[in-house]
């Protein structure tokens, strides 16, 4: 961020601490598509990321005097959202759910998946991005959910929101060190998951582990 | 045995990509990754599964998370409702002040039952109990010590607001007139509304208590029927 917008970032905050939603409302515009994203890709859940994203906003308008500025508002942010989302994964993982929910849970998410990925894709000139097909954006959502609630955060903000090291540890309140394994581990685990699939993968792509 | 020989760790690697590898790790990965095609293939991997996760698309927001413009900061408990409700139109939240009035004049009017109810049920114990007929006398507020008795009954009642007092002067003057209208004729009291009677004032109580009561209640239900969840946008 730039120094002006990084100004005026700090006094949008500074005018939310004394109550001004209409400043507060304007931070929201500007990170909600950050929070929603990052809830999203934990949970592979439309509806909650919503109303996890919704509450995330809510609890930081509340506990908004209590950033001091150390961790940037976007740490600060994050950190609220992924404590809420983890919150929630906890008590899902302690919920047993029948078979045919888990089914007609996974049909509708493919279909909502479908449209979202039509509104959303564009076309990237970086050649080592790809423009993915619906199948292998599920390959990959499905690949995250199996990682660690841990592994998948710390992959999630770094690989995907590309965020650096330092402020993934900021977010996740843990040490660089932590952080760079549970990176290395969930890419380690994501490579095998989809070595297993190789079939859906873009021609061009290349997942070998033997020398040539 | 040279150094280069011993690969790095596949969490090196990682770090490798990031960039995140202290001086010592890095210039030895370095210097290990041009010779060695096994850990030029592992890094490509690792690359590869990087590049995918960052084509993931961004989504769009499905909606605005902005916050109502009267957003309050309320507890953890009316947190749920302070959402649903803020979104309300303030002026339907609010009782219009002529339900305020209905439900002051009810309040009152179950307030002064509660007086007359009060002062009739001890004089008609009072007035059973006399040995002569004059039954100005065993009333707890007779016709001459009319204002001294209204003086006393006021501070019973202390607890409530300060209707009373106001209300007090009106009976004061109501019951002086009546004192000197029962005083004056012989025969006493007239066939109704003789609020010396302690039956009458009893039966001026009992309803007015229960009309003022249903009143205030009623009042109370009709603003929270006006109160209705609102659907998020």
């Amino acid at each position: 961020m730039d120094k002006l917008a990084q100004d005026k970032e700090e006094q949008l905050i500074t005018r939310s601490q004394q109550g001004d939603v209409d400043a507060f409302n304007q931070l929201v515009s500007f990170y909600q598509q950050l929070v929603y994203n990052t809830v999203f890709r934990l949970l592979g859940d439309y509806d909650a990321a919503s109303d996890i994203t919704q509450d995330t906003f809510i609890s930081a308008f509340r506990a908004i005097r209590t950033y001091r500025g150390g961790a940037s508002f976007r740490a600060w942010l994050l950190r609220i959202g992924t404590n809420l989302t983890h919150d929630h994964w906890r008590r899902l993982q302690r919920r047993p759910t029948s078979s045919l929910n888990e089914i007609e849970e996974e049909e509708n998410r493919y279909t909502i998946s479908r449209l979202q990925t039509l509104a959303s894709a564009k076309l990237s000139e970086n050649p080592e991005e790809y423009i993915l097909t619906r199948e292998l954006q599920e390959l990959l959502q499905q690949g995250l959910e199996r990682l660690t609630l841990e592994q998948r955060t710390a992959l999630i903000l770094c690989d995907i929101q590309g965020l650096a090291y330092e402020e993934v540890a900021q977010i996740t309140q843990t040490t660089l060190g932590t952080v760079r394994s549970r990176i290395s581990r969930g890419r380690s685990h994501l490579r095998d998951y989809l070595n297993a699939h190789k079939e859906l993968l873009p021609r061009d792509y290349r997942l070998s582990n033997k020398a040539d | 045995m040279l150094q280069q020989d011993r690969h790095p760790t596949t969490e090196q690697l990682s770090t490798w990509l990031d960039q995140q590898l202290t001086p010592e790790e890095q210039a030895y990965c370095s210097a290990h990754l041009e010779d060695c095609e096994q850990c030029q293939h592992a890094l490509d991997n690792l690359q590869q599964t990087v590049n995918l996760l960052r084509s993931l698309p961004q989504l769009e927001v499905p909606r605005s998370f902005a916050l109502p413009a009267d957003f309050q900061i309320t507890s953890d408990r009316n947190r749920q409702q302070q959402v649903e409700q803020s979104t309300v139109a303030s002026s339907r939240r609010l009782p219009t002040p002529l339900r305020r009035t209905f439900r002051a004049v009810s309040a009152l009017a179950a307030v002064v039952g509660l007086f007359f109810a009060l002062s009739g049920f001890v004089g008609q114990i009072q007035f059973h109990s006399a040995s002569t007929g004059a039954s100005s006398m065993s009333a707890p507020s007779p016709a001459n010590t009319a204002p001294s008795a209204q003086s006393q009954q006021v501070p019973r009642l202390a607890g409530h607001d300060n209707t009373n007092d106001s209300l007090s002067t009106p009976y004061n003057a109501d019951n002086k007139r009546k004192n000197t209208e029962s005083n004056s004729t012989a025969t006493g009291s007239k066939p109704s509304f003789d609020l010396n009677q302690p039956g009458e004032r009893l039966s001026i109580g009992i309803p007015l208590i229960t009309l003022g009561s249903i009143g205030f209640v009623l009042f109370a239900q009709r603003q929270k029927r006006r109160t209705r969840p609102v659907k998020r946008n």
